[in-house]
């Protein structure tokens, strides 16, 4: 079961009051309760409540506005007519509507204007109880400022909870008892590019009513096992990974939103399509058949907004410490047990290859039989964007040579999750984009791109007739800069300071570009970009360039070397250096 | 939702209280008597390279009633030939409005390299309300998605489908009008349409860019038309393309006489909405002085318009959904409405001031092929009879200033609805001043080679658009970005020190962003030169990305570049430079422009001062592909100025 609520926030709009009841009766149904205030202070509030949309899933809950009105400046109450109120469908339900049947609630509020104030009380009603214990998260704050935000948690009085923030207070009220948590004036999280996930930044409560992570993992087990079947396909691991990679489609909906009971696995070997969850456990049960010990794995949540989810939980780096809950797991990946360690599978990520996986570096719960336990998954090492330029200038500014590039891990990824949908006739064209940013009149003699599962290949040799033009005897040559793939540069600095750390998607990469330039006997070369080694903690920036006979040689290197980078370390200062227009510039001189 | 499929023969549609209830009917889900297509055996990779599917087999019959209520059959089956094959044609989605039709899944299967074939399961068939998007505002639950996802499907399997998809609802009573390509992405081994019609609603039709082998049958008082085609070759597309609509082989088929008809019969639909009531009345009397001109008070109406009623779509309702308005007294009401209930509340509101204001349909995005009406229409604008014509406005751009945004330009049909009936009209080209970016900066490099400078952005047309609805729809501190980024274009090493922008409270001022910047270790010392950029760049560094890529770095182009606006930029920089240097150099002037593009750069100097001037205009919103070469020409004409530089020498 899942109740769902989207938290929209930004500046624009004051949140006056939010105050959210979780409450669970005796016989394990849960209500959710929330009244919400909202200020609009400008066009962006507007946007952003003037449509309130609230998830939840038809089948296993009903949906009650209690009260939804606005009040204007002058204290008029507008309520939305019957036709503003509608029942869509999630984006989850369109895309997979085989697993979610998830809505989407949406009520459209008139008169929404600057000044005007809107109050929603909305109710959800589960119609069954969950199978898993209580256990839950919440997190205090949001994209727009708070005045107050309430979360009370309302059980019965036999229900033995832990918390990892104290109540303000605790009341028993007959056979309940009622524990409330207040806070005042939160301030907006903002936006930030690579900022950390919102639970590192704004105050998460944590609650479970299961004693330990061992009791959780047996539960969870035991749901996910009635999945894994008997069934066979081929001996080796990698046979069989390429085979639920690839034969069987990823419809992508992460089971937060669909639950964790899996589909059997013969069916999903049959249907030839299944979710990330099921996809997983067919690659356990063809592992297993196999001879293979082999598992699931739970980890992190990727990228994407979070919600509140009843009674689901969450996910903090000292995890052991923490309270067993579950809302930041966002995925299941598989772990094979092997002589020398743990190998760990993702088939539904496309284009990863059987060696990497997005949460390499990442914390992991390790579900078995009968124990789990968390886990580091190892870094992967090979993030990489590998550049060789082979390049030949003239004595009047023009260009030739060779661009042989490499990609792997993240970058690969990428890259390949970008151009599938082009056909070879699109993926020519791209090229001579590619090619169109070293230089616009630049033409491409030779390409050759190759797309395996753990790299992408690309060569072009190409010839640049008016890459650059002399100045008198002056020849000013600007070395181009990575024309392949996206690696985070200048988007990191675009602030002035740094509010958040930097949160990576991958535990370290590195962008290497090494240029071989020849230059003929009637050009002299006369300056070289300046060597510079700038590193801190996480980072590292190079360029070398050094010189031989009618050759240059040059290095540029970015080296990530951790997910995090500090807040207050030189980071933007050093990339601006780095980035700096010069440190690509050569200058010559016609003899 | 999932229907139950029940075995009868004929759809079985219940009306009631309003609205119409669907029941999803499967006919004879047996594969007993299917047999493998041979035809699928010839299809592979050898014939087809580079691929992910083909279209084997697209046909679509019709059958009109003489009220215009029709049934549409469509077959269709599609060989997948990779692994985004599977991706992209493993699941098949459709949608219906219960206000005007309803849709079935007739038949579903799929067939296997290996002669398997599979009928889709009823639970694969999925209906459910079309989903809300992330930032999207249609929440419209009356309409539904179908959906088949096709169970067992691997490369070289075959995708079947046949729907039936029944008008009840006609758009124009009595009439009948459709279009339909006749090109895809994919290749296309065979189409076919076939429309079965009384003769008396006499249908014309017409086909654009290519030709289609046709043939008609008599049938008593009917006549059945059949065009049909085979081994089309797929479009390639290409960067910045038009819509594939507008560029793929056409069929228009229309009963209705005229533009003038349909422009009369949306003047009947929309009329009743544009009735005003006392609280409209009261409003316009606070928001209009008596002192202001008829141009002030357009201006006031349009402004208030644009800014405080909201842009969303609820349930669709009444008659003729989807195309007639809300009222206006309904829209003053909500403060939201999508763009035909923004447009219908500004026509009431210019009558109500004795302006003669009509609403109109149109296309920003793609052509309406004038030769026959019919319906290609997804926007609402307003139309306003001025000394010199018409002139139009549309409410729904928030944000902007100007009455038409700049991508409604360029020749985009414009229906107006009028009583009589008004013909097809198209919107007059724009001049690239009406959207411009004027930079006028001002630096000065001092001996500790550190750049400090302002910098001034005028804006207007879709540059005001664009940075308004940047700056006013994101946080303070993604304005923060916005501004730094622009700059770090030229100088990623740039620092904002401090900005401010004008213009943001009101579209009555223009949008204008001051900043303060400064660059540290700014210039190349290179023995006795100093080598440097001016701040925002050098010229004929004209970097266009898009997308899909750069339009401009293909050497042809079968089909045109579809820029959608015409664009100026202009630099004006003074640039100081230290007294301890005298300039030796300057990136060599040039001027180069055709009847599509041009690009100046200019340098002079003023005593210890340089004094930049560099231009670039897109002057066409479309290139034409045979017109292209001689662009292109341009830019890689001007390319060889790009690695110039300023040069500075020691005195």
């Amino acid at each position: 079961m899942l109740i769902g609520l989207l938290l929209i926030a930004s500046s624009g709009a004051t949140i006056l009051s939010d105050s959210i009841t979780l409450s669970i009766s005796h016989s394990g149904l849960g209500t959710l309760d929330r009244k919400l205030e909202v200020l609009i202070e400008s066009q962006q509030g507007r946007e952003e409540f003037g449509d309130i949309e609230i998830r939840y899933d038809k089948e296993q809950s009903e949906f009650k506005i209690i009260e939804a009105y606005t009040e204007t400046e002058d204290g008029n109450i507008y309520k939305p007519e019957k036709k503003a109120i509608s029942d869509v469908s999630t984006p989850e339900s369109h895309l997979a509507p085989m697993y979610s049947k998830n809505l989407l609630k949406v009520v459209s509020f008139p008169q929404v204007v600057e000044g005007s104030k809107l109050y929603y009380h909305y109710r959800i009603i589960s119609k069954e109880p969950s199978p898993l214990p209580l256990l839950g998260s919440h997190i205090f704050g949001g994209k727009f400022p708070i005045k107050k935000e309430i979360f009370i948690l309302k059980l019965p009085d036999t229900v033995d909870i832990s918390f990892n923030i104290k109540p303000d207070e605790s009341k028993k009220k007959e056979d309940f008892i009622i524990h409330r948590w207040e806070r005042k004036d939160i301030e907006r999280i903002k936006d930030s590019p690579y900022k950390p996930p919102k639970y590192e930044i704004a105050e998460e409560l944590v609650f479970s009513s299961n004693p330990s992570w061992e009791e959780l993992g047996k539960r969870i087990y035991s749901i996910l096992k009635d999945g894994i079947q008997s069934c066979k396909r081929g001996e080796e691991l990698e046979e069989i990974y390429s085979f639920v990679c690839d034969s069987i489609r990823t419809i992508p909906v992460s089971f937060q939103l669909i639950g964790l009971k899996p589909q059997p696995a013969n069916e999903i070997k049959k249907n030839r399509y299944g979710c990330p969850r099921d996809k997983n456990i067919l690659l356990i049960s063809l592992l297993r058949g196999a001879g293979f010990d082999a598992f699931p794995v739970l980890v992190q949540k990727k990228w994407g907004k979070s919600w509140v989810s009843m009674p689901l939980g969450g996910f903090l780096s000292n995890v052991e410490e923490q309270l067993p809950y579950l809302s930041r797991f966002g995925g299941i990946i598989t772990g094979v047990q092997m002589d020398d360690g743990i190998r760990f599978l993702d088939p539904s990520c496309e284009h990863c290859g059987s060696s990497y996986t997005p949460y390499e570096g990442k914390r992991a719960w390790i579900i078995k039989k009968d124990t789990s336990y968390f886990y580091q998954i190892l870094p992967f090492k090979k993030n990489r964007i590998e550049i060789k330029n082979e390049l030949s200038l003239s004595e009047e500014g023009s260009l030739e040579g060779k661009i042989n590039c490499i990609l792997t891990g993240y970058f690969s990824r990428n890259f390949q999750n970008w151009i599938e949908s082009k056909n070879e006739a699109e993926k020519e064209k791209y090229l001579k984009s590619v090619i169109s940013r070293v230089s616009m009149s630049a033409k491409l003699d030779t390409t050759i791109m190759e797309i395996s599962k753990d790299e992408v290949r690309i060569v072009l040799e190409f010839r640049a007739p008016r890459y650059t033009s002399r100045q008198d005897k002056y020849l000013i040559f600007e070395l181009f800069r990575n024309p392949v793939g996206f690696f985070p540069l200048s988007v990191v600095i675009s602030e002035k300071e740094r509010i958040y750390p930097y949160y990576f998607r991958f535990s370290n990469a590195i962008l290497k570009e090494e240029s071989t330039i020849l230059y003929p006997g009637s050009l002299q070369l006369s300056h070289l970009p300046e060597t510079m080694n700038l590193s801190n903690e996480g980072y590292k920036l190079t360029i070398t360039t050094t010189r031989e006979k009618g050759k240059i040689k040059y290095l540029r290197e970015v080296s990530y070397q951790k997910r995090r980078i500090s807040e207050t370390s030189r980071f933007i200062p050093d990339m601006k250096k780095f980035l700096n227009e010069k440190t690509n510039r050569f200058l010559f001189e016609r003899k | 939702m999932k229907l139950p499929f029940i075995r009868w023969r004929f759809p079985f549609i219940i009306k009631g209280m309003g609205s119409i209830l669907l029941i999803i009917i499967g006919i004879n889900q047996c594969t007993k008597g299917i047999i493998y297509p041979p035809v699928l055996k010839e299809i592979g990779t050898e014939k087809y390279p580079g691929v992910d599917g083909v279209i084997v087999y697209d046909s679509t019959k019709i059958e009109v009633n003489e009220d215009g209520t029709s049934i549409s059959t469509q077959h269709k089956m599609i060989k997948i030939l990779s692994t985004y094959g599977k991706k992209k044609f493993g699941e098949q989605t459709f949608a219906f409005c219960t206000k005007w039709d309803t849709l079935m899944v007739v038949s579903a299967r799929v067939y296997n390299p290996t002669g398997e074939i599979i009928e889709v399961p009823d639970g694969n068939i999925d209906v459910y309300p079309m989903p809300a998007w992330e930032g999207a505002k249609f929440f419209i639950p009356n309409v539904y998605m179908v959906k088949i996802t096709y169970p067992q499907i691997e490369i070289w399997s075959t995708i079947e489908y046949t729907i039936k998809d029944i008008y009840y609802e006609p758009l124009f009573a009595n009439h009948f009008q459709y279009y339909t390509l006749f090109e895809s992405e994919y290749p296309l081994r065979e189409k076919v349409v076939q429309i079965d019609i009384p003769k008396k609603m006499d249908l014309k039709w017409t086909v654009l860019r290519g030709d289609i082998p046709f043939k008609k049958e008599d049938k008593r008082d009917r006549e059945i038309y059949n065009w049909s085609t085979r081994d089309v070759k797929a479009i390639e597309k290409e960067a910045v393309m038009p819509p594939i609509r507008d560029v793929a082989t056409k069929l228009l088929v229309s009963t209705l006489p005229s533009w003038e008809y349909f422009s009369k019969w949306y003047y009947k639909v929309s009329k009743p909405t544009f009735e005003t009531d006392s609280v409209i009345k009261e409003f316009i009397a606070e928001l209009i002085k008596p002192e202001m001109n008829n141009e002030e008070k357009i201006r006031a109406l349009f402004n208030w318009t644009v800014e405080n009623i909201r842009y969303v779509e609820t349930t669709l309702s009444g008659a003729k959904a989807g195309f007639k308005p809300a009222l206006a007294t309904q829209t003053y009401e909500r403060k939201y409405g999508v763009c035909r209930d923004k447009a219908a509340f500004l026509v009431a509101l210019l009558k109500e001031i004795g302006i003669d204001a009509y609403i109109v349909i149109t296309n920003p995005m793609e052509m309406v092929e004038e030769n026959l009406p019919v319906d290609q229409f997804n926007h609402a604008v307003v139309a306003v009879k001025g000394d010199k014509g018409y002139y139009y406005l549309d409410p729904t751009v928030e944000n902007s200033r100007d009455y038409l945004p700049a991508f409604e330009y360029n020749g985009k049909a414009m229906l107006i609805s009028s009583e009589k009936g008004e013909p097809m009209r198209y919107s007059a080209p724009q001049a690239p001043e009406k959207n411009s970016m004027n930079l006028i900066g001002k630096s000065s490099l001092d001996k500790n080679n550190k750049l400090t400078g302002t910098l001034t952005i005028e804006t207007s047309g879709i540059m005001d658009l664009q940075f308004r609805t940047l700056f006013k729809q994101f946080p303070p501190e993604m304005k923060e970005r916005i501004v730094t980024s622009f700059i770090m274009q030229s100088n990623p090493s740039a620092v904002v020190d401090t900005f401010f922008v004008k213009g943001l409270s009101s579209l009555d001022e223009p949008l204008s962003i001051i900043l303060r910047y400064h660059i540290d270790d700014y210039a190349s010392e290179m023995g006795e030169l100093l080598t440097l950029n001016p701040p925002l760049g050098g010229g004929g560094n004209v970097s266009v990305q898009f997308g899909m890529g750069n339009p401009f770095a293909l050497d042809e182009r079968k089909y045109p570049i579809n820029l959608m606006v015409t664009l100026k930029t202009s630099y004006r920089e003074v640039m100081e430079i230290p007294s301890n240097y005298k300039i030796s150099k300057f990136p060599d002037e040039f001027d180069i422009s055709n009847e599509y593009i041009s690009l100046r750069q200019c340098y002079k100097s003023k005593k210890n001062k340089i004094v930049i001037n560099s231009d670039f205009s897109l002057k066409r919103a479309r290139i034409p592909a045979e017109n292209y070469p001689e662009v292109k020409k341009a830019l890689k004409e001007a390319d060889k100025y790009k690695g110039q530089k300023i040069l500075l020498k020691r005195r």
